[in-house]
């Protein structure tokens, strides 16, 4: 089972982009904090990759640029859903990411060609297939989501984000310049409830949870 | 509702902290509890809103990867195979010299000391002006005055936060802001600097990265000071500027960049 913390983060540091492996990779990502970062960034620097995905968009209505953003909010799905269990290595990470990358370009067409959903042909049959479990979330919803966090401020933002990362409360201390840990735990305490607050006060979200 | 009163087992039991049978005895009470079911909706949304800040974050890392990869990758030019006679073989042979002349002088003004600065530069996100309680609106109006593009008035704002105050780092960190936008790069370096002293983890790293930009704006590329800091950053691979360092370090080293070492 994959839990924060199982490798120290100088380990994955050290490693050359090539060296790793999906379960390393996973790992890392888990465990958040630097091994997160460096899990990403071997995961972005593989071209092959990078340009099947392009190469893909390229061939369905888009250009080089389409297929790079979809790489980059591929990678961005798979981050999610490796960190909340959705994908354990059940497949090929690299097959999973593709079909992810595939599975947002062919939203995205449909969006653009405003027409009604129509399934994708199914490709040759690839032994890393998957289907991806992918949250689309509305752009009425995201902006929602970011005014909430300009209101939230910066501080807090920060640290939340590097809790809900798994960073530890000594690393979130040093990060972000608490005077001890116990400090840093006060305030995530502090902006998380604030958060609940701002999202309890918009009338958006209090619609949505009704639904 | 309190929602002091729910919290703790609710992060608890949403970060799997709590034991199988406080878990059962947790799902128990959230079927007769509908407060708690309020709460735990309200804890699932503000997860939400974390997501997206991760998600901006990680968004931004990637494109600053992707601009890394961009400055290292050489010029390319395509190669069209011709049969032509020797006529056209001459003409094109002429217009071939004539772009290849433009080209190489294009090639070189990517990697001028202000190209290049031009090309790493970001300037801070409007979202870092935005204030929240009253005690951290001690800069605004330096804030307001670079987001009008004030830059003299920033200058003076921030300059008036003096060594040992309250946010200095963060004052001069915004000063050299000020000062690059305004082209003073010596200025804007020296406050970096001084930003980067104070050692404060939020702005250090950032500051760093930015004294070097504004030491290469300034054209000190070959000073000692330019170098030590440069390849400092670009060796700690725990720095956040670490890749773009690298990479700033390949173009200086650059064949093009040689061809307009003389014209700078």
């Amino acid at each position: 089972m994959l839990t924060p913390g199982h490798i120290s983060p100088a380990y994955y540091t050290s490693m050359k982009e090539s060296d790793w492996t999906d379960e390393q990779l996973l790992q890392a990502i888990v465990s958040g904090g630097r091994a997160r970062q460096d899990a990403l960034r071997a995961i972005y620097a593989d071209q092959e990759l990078k340009r099947k995905v392009i190469q893909h968009v390229r061939f369905r209505q888009g250009n080089a640029a389409d297929g790079q953003d979809m790489f980059h909010e591929g990678i961005i799905v798979l981050d999610r859903n490796v960190r909340e269990g959705k994908f354990r290595g059940e497949a090929p990470l690299k097959g999973y990411l593709y079909s992810i990358c595939r599975f947002l370009w062919m939203n995205q067409v449909r969006k653009n060609a405003h027409t009604r959903v129509v399934a994708e042909p199914p490709l040759p049959n690839e032994p890393d297939e998957i289907t991806p479990e992918i949250a689309l979330i509305s752009q009425e919803r995201k902006d929602t989501l970011h005014r909430l966090l300009e209101q939230l401020g910066e501080r807090c933002q920060r640290i939340l984000e590097l809790w809900k990362l798994s960073y530890s409360m000594e690393e979130i201390a040093s990060t972000l310049g608490f005077s001890s840990p116990d400090m840093a735990r006060k305030a995530k305490y502090r902006c998380h409830l604030n958060l609940l607050d701002l999202v309890r006060q918009n009338p958006q979200m209090e619609q949505w949870r009704q639904l | 509702m309190d929602l002091n009163q729910y919290f703790d087992r609710i992060d608890q039991y949403e970060t799997g902290a709590l034991s199988p049978a406080d878990s059962a005895a947790f799902e128990a009470e959230l079927q007769a509890n509908a407060e708690l079911r309020e709460a735990l909706a309200l804890y699932r949304q503000a997860g939400e809103v974390i997501e997206q800040q991760i998600e901006n974050n990680l968004r931004a890392q990637l494109e600053t990867w992707a601009a890394a990869e961009q400055a290292t990758a050489p010029p390319t030019g395509k190669v069209v195979p011709m049969r032509l006679s020797w006529i056209r073989w001459a003409a094109a042979a002429g217009v071939a010299l004539l772009l290849g002349w433009f080209g190489f002088q294009w090639a070189g003004r990517q990697y001028t000391d202000q190209a290049l600065y031009a090309g790493y530069y970001e300037k801070p996100a409007d979202s870092a002006f935005r204030s929240g309680p009253a005690a951290e609106q001690v800069l605004q109006p330096g804030f307001e005055a670079l987001q009008k593009g004030d830059w003299a008035a920033a200058q003076a704002f921030f300059s008036g936060i003096a060594a040992g105050q309250e946010r200095y780092a963060e004052a001069q960190f915004y000063l050299g802001h000020a000062a690059l936008q305004a082209g003073q790069y010596d200025m804007a370096a020296a406050a970096f600097e001084r930003c980067a002293a104070q050692g404060e983890p939020k702005f250090q790293e950032k500051a760093e990265w930015n004294q070097a930009l504004a030491l290469l704006a300034a054209g000190q590329t070959e000073t000692q000071a330019f170098k030590t800091l440069l390849t400092r950053i670009a060796n700690s691979p725990n720095h956040s500027f670490a890749a773009q360092a690298q990479a700033l370090q390949l173009q200086l080293a650059s064949f093009w960049r040689g061809n307009v070492k003389g014209k700078m």
